[in-house]
């Protein structure tokens, strides 16, 4: 079932009326069995493979909790088939058509049987969801549960089943376990956060979707048309991702829960350290908990922290898809965060720590930084769009000086359609940045604030309703 | 603090705002927009209310009326496969017309045999219709936006067959749903009269007045099909398991009508499936459900006087070249034209 669905309107709708008249026991059973509808909708024999790994876990952790003396190997049972399944379904045609390669490459035919099956949605999200659980238990971190009911709802919570955010069990299972209250002024600020993704779906991720999706079909798209067409792609998988991590958490807030943020306005980044802090936080933070840290993070002298950021993000690359693309795309930005890091490591410490003069200095070149990320974030989405060997390499020679008038006008016409279509992702993020008033976590909105807030919701679905694209398209990282 | 009366009410409030918000496009449209809603009632109303649309295409009827074709081949791009010449020849025939619309779905295929071929009044001794793996039982490929236009072309001002199909495929009230809420809000004529506005008011500011259309029309020519990439796979994407359920889609299809609309008017159909693009010489794969709905079709059709065949069914098939996607080179159509008129005699017989 997809969010941007009325099936899923009408779905959540009663999910939520059910939900609020029962006790919590039986709420936590409503949530697992409404999960498995929602995820096998479509191909009801997904939910074999996430029962069968819900299951290895919960009997792994278990054991871990009984006979800690074969932690170790069950751990490893658990990473084997977690990784395991992720491996085959995901990776595994990957893996044939690269050795078929490298085979006949030395004169050698292998024919290995290609899988025919979808890749099952959600797989990379759960599975790693599950190993945070089982690396807690086996660290000594978290206790392993005995109740199967919750932890299967833990590993299947339908808001972010299917992309994210990857919730840790320190942070999921808790909610799960205690007694959940309704509360009205949350159930307020979620309705803004699913409508501001539906906003952000239909009008901004899918319009800009129609253009990248078109210039990427071309040939030989010149420069500019061809640069128009990235930025394209930049706003549609922002706004495509964060719009499902904004559904996600809005849609568990009305169930009482509270999901971690996953996007905290990445285009407003003033370098590679600061846009991972803001890009896909849930993902990066895993990432930099289960594999940078454990290869000894920056413990260990320069050259090994470089060497374990460079292969925290080639992994994390390989992690969105079985293509060369995204480990180059892992690559190109874990090669940006090192050069930042000897950048930094060389500057002299008054600059570093803006004190004194340099710090109006830094104020004045921040918006310079702003932009200087976004350039270089955007040349990381030609890797990450353009799965074609030979074309990417076109694109990257394509020179600006070898274009045409048409090129010029057609790319700006690209480039300023995508801009308006954005302009409220843009205004978005400038606010809440750098105007919105701050205030204490706990204290009340204004009665100003709520009314601004209401006036905007209904212009986003006046606006919604014809702004859409007419073509829908599919969330990008469902396929991840 | 008690909180619950007030913010329910705020909420309920939001709730109220937002239906009335969208009031907006119809005051903007009978503000701006066009003088009066001259856009007909649809005849997809379980889709739509109204909607401007493209008028009926009558030119064809005369067309066919005027070249009495021998055989008609009609489909998407994939019937362009055969060379027209050679298959007129093979099958002693004067002509073979084309009646062919690249990017159409089975929609447009079943209004073109009802409201042209039917309409027309010509009995070619064939109608070869071509298409990919389920394409035939999906209503719903390449019928709504952005492929209206040609579905316009033709279709007359009530298609209650086609109408019937498309609200049996959709299910549920949801289509009433759309259509309610398109009715309330004016959303369609909104659409139809902000989106044209819009790319009018961008190409100004980018290329000035007078060479706006000029950009415009060179963007259209920029993303033709002649400047987009040869595909090495597919064009499209393989069927889905789902939609290769032949008895859940054959009675939600246009297939039953069509057939039915064939035998009363004693005309000779062959569905022909497609090969899609081989793999070094031989057909690619094809899921297990895609395999049983192939058998399933081609029972289903022979068994109402309908002609069947696979292309998978002729390994030769598999050797010829193809061009970009799924589409047989040009010095390839002869040889195909070829192997398909002797399958049909080896049916015949």
């Amino acid at each position: 079932m997809i969010f941007h669905s009325l099936t899923f309107v009408a779905f959540f709708l009663a999910v939520v009326t059910v939900y609020w008249r029962l006790p919590h026991r039986a709420q936590n059973a409503w949530l697992l069995v409404t999960s498995y509808v929602f995820y096998g909708w479509v191909h009801p024999w997904f939910l074999t493979l996430i029962f069968a790994s819900t299951v290895v876990d919960y009997w792994a952790a278990r054991g871990m909790a009984t006979a800690p003396s074969r932690k170790r190997i069950l751990l490893a049972l658990s990473l084997v088939v977690n990784l395991g399944m992720l491996g085959f379904f995901k990776y595994y045609n990957f893996f044939a058509a690269n050795v078929q390669s490298a085979l006949a490459a030395l004169h050698l035919t292998v024919s290995l049987p290609a899988l025919q099956v979808v890749l099952p949605v959600g797989i990379s999200f759960y599975t790693f969801q599950e190993l945070s659980y089982t690396l807690g238990v086996y660290n000594g971190r978290l206790e392993a549960r005995r109740n199967f009911l919750d932890f299967a709802t833990f590993v299947c919570f339908f808001p972010q089943l299917v992309a994210g955010p990857i919730e840790r069990a320190a942070h999921l299972l808790p909610q799960v376990e205690q007694p959940r209250t309704f509360s009205w002024p949350l159930a307020r600020e979620a309705m803004f956060l699913i409508l501001w993704g539906y906003f952000k779906k239909l009008v901004v991720a899918d319009n800009a979707g129609v253009i990248a999706n078109k210039v990427f079909a071309l040939q030989a798209p010149g420069f500019f048309v061809l640069w128009a067409g990235v930025f394209a792609f930049g706003i549609q998988i922002y706004a495509d991702f964060s719009a499902y991590s904004d559904i996600a958490r809005g849609t568990a807030r009305w169930l009482g829960f509270d999901l971690m943020q996953n996007f905290n306005h990445p285009y407003l980044a003033t370098g590679p350290a600061d846009f991972w802090r803001r890009w896909h936080i849930s993902l990066s933070s895993w990432f930099r908990d289960y594999v940078y840290i454990p290869l000894g993070g920056s413990r260990a002298g320069r050259l090994i922290e470089y060497r374990n950021i460079f292969a925290t993000f080639l992994l994390s690359g390989f992690w969105h898809g079985a293509s060369w693309n995204y480990v180059l795309w892992g690559a190109y930005h874990g090669a940006l965060l090192v050069i930042a890091r000897l950048a930094t490591s060389t500057q002299p410490a008054a600059t570093t720590s803006a004190q004194g003069p340099w710090r109006y200095l830094s104020a004045a070149l921040t918006p310079l930084r702003i932009v200087g990320m976004l350039v270089l974030t955007n040349i990381g989405w030609l890797f990450f769009r353009e799965t074609d060997a030979s074309y990417l390499w076109r694109e990257l020679t394509t020179r600006p000086d070898l274009h045409n008038a048409f090129d010029v006008s057609a790319g700006t016409y690209l480039f300023l359609f995508v801009l308006i279509y954005s302009l409220p992702l843009w205004i978005n993020s400038i606010w809440e940045v750098h105007v919105r008033p701050r205030r204490p976590a706990a204290s009340e909105p204004s009665r100003g604030w709520l009314v601004t807030q209401t006036a905007i919701m209904g212009v986003l679905f006046a606006l919604m309703l014809v702004l859409r694209s007419e073509q829908s398209l599919d969330f990008i990282y469902f396929r991840f | 603090m008690n909180t619950r009366s007030p913010v329910a009410a705020g909420l309920a409030a939001t709730i109220i705002w937002m239906a009335i918000a969208p009031l907006f496009w119809r005051v903007a449209l009978s503000a701006w927009g066009p003088p009066t809603d001259t856009s007909a009632p649809s005849y997809l109303p379980a889709v739509e209310a109204r909607r401007p649309r493209e008028p009926f295409d009558d030119k064809v009827i005369t067309r066919l009326k005027t070249t009495a074709p021998g055989a008609i081949v009609l489909g998407d791009s994939m019937a362009g496969r055969v060379d027209p010449v050679r298959m007129a020849e093979l099958l002693d025939t004067p002509l073979v017309a084309s009646q062919l619309a690249p990017a159409t779905g089975s929609g447009w295929w079943y209004l073109a045999f009802k409201n042209y071929i039917v309409a027309s009044g010509v009995r070619p001794k064939w109608v070869f219709v071509f298409f990919r793996d389920t394409n035939l039982t999906d209503p719903m490929f390449r019928l709504l936006e952005p492929y209206r236009d040609k579905l316009d072309m033709a279709a007359h001002d009530r298609e209650p067959e086609l109408n019937e199909v498309v609200a049996t495929r959709l299910q549920g009230p949801w289509h009433r749903v759309h259509n309610a809420t398109d009715s309330a809000y004016g959303l369609t004529a909104a659409r139809a009269w902000f989106n044209p506005h819009f790319a009018t008011w961008l190409a100004r500011v980018v290329a000035g007045n007078r060479t706006k259309q000029r950009l415009l029309d060179g963007l259209n020519t920029a993303f033709g099909l002649d400047h987009l990439r040869p595909i090495p796979q597919a064009d499209l994407d393989a069927a889905d398991d789902r939609d290769a359920d032949f008895a859940a889609n054959i009675n939600a299809s246009f297939l039953p009508a069509w057939v039915d609309l064939a035998r009363a008017n004693h005309i000779n159909v062959a569905f022909i499936k497609v090969l899609r693009r081989p793999i070094n010489g031989q057909p690619p794969p094809e899921s297990p459900a895609l395999q049983r709905y192939t058998v399933d079709l081609r029972n289903w059709l022979t068994a109402r006087g309908m002609v069947f065949f696979d292309d998978r069914d002729n390994p030769a098939m598999a050797q010829l070249n193809y061009g970009d996607g799924d589409h047989v080179a040009g010095d390839s159509m002869t040889a195909y034209a070829e192997l398909l008129a002797a399958e049909l005699a080896k049916i015949r017989k």
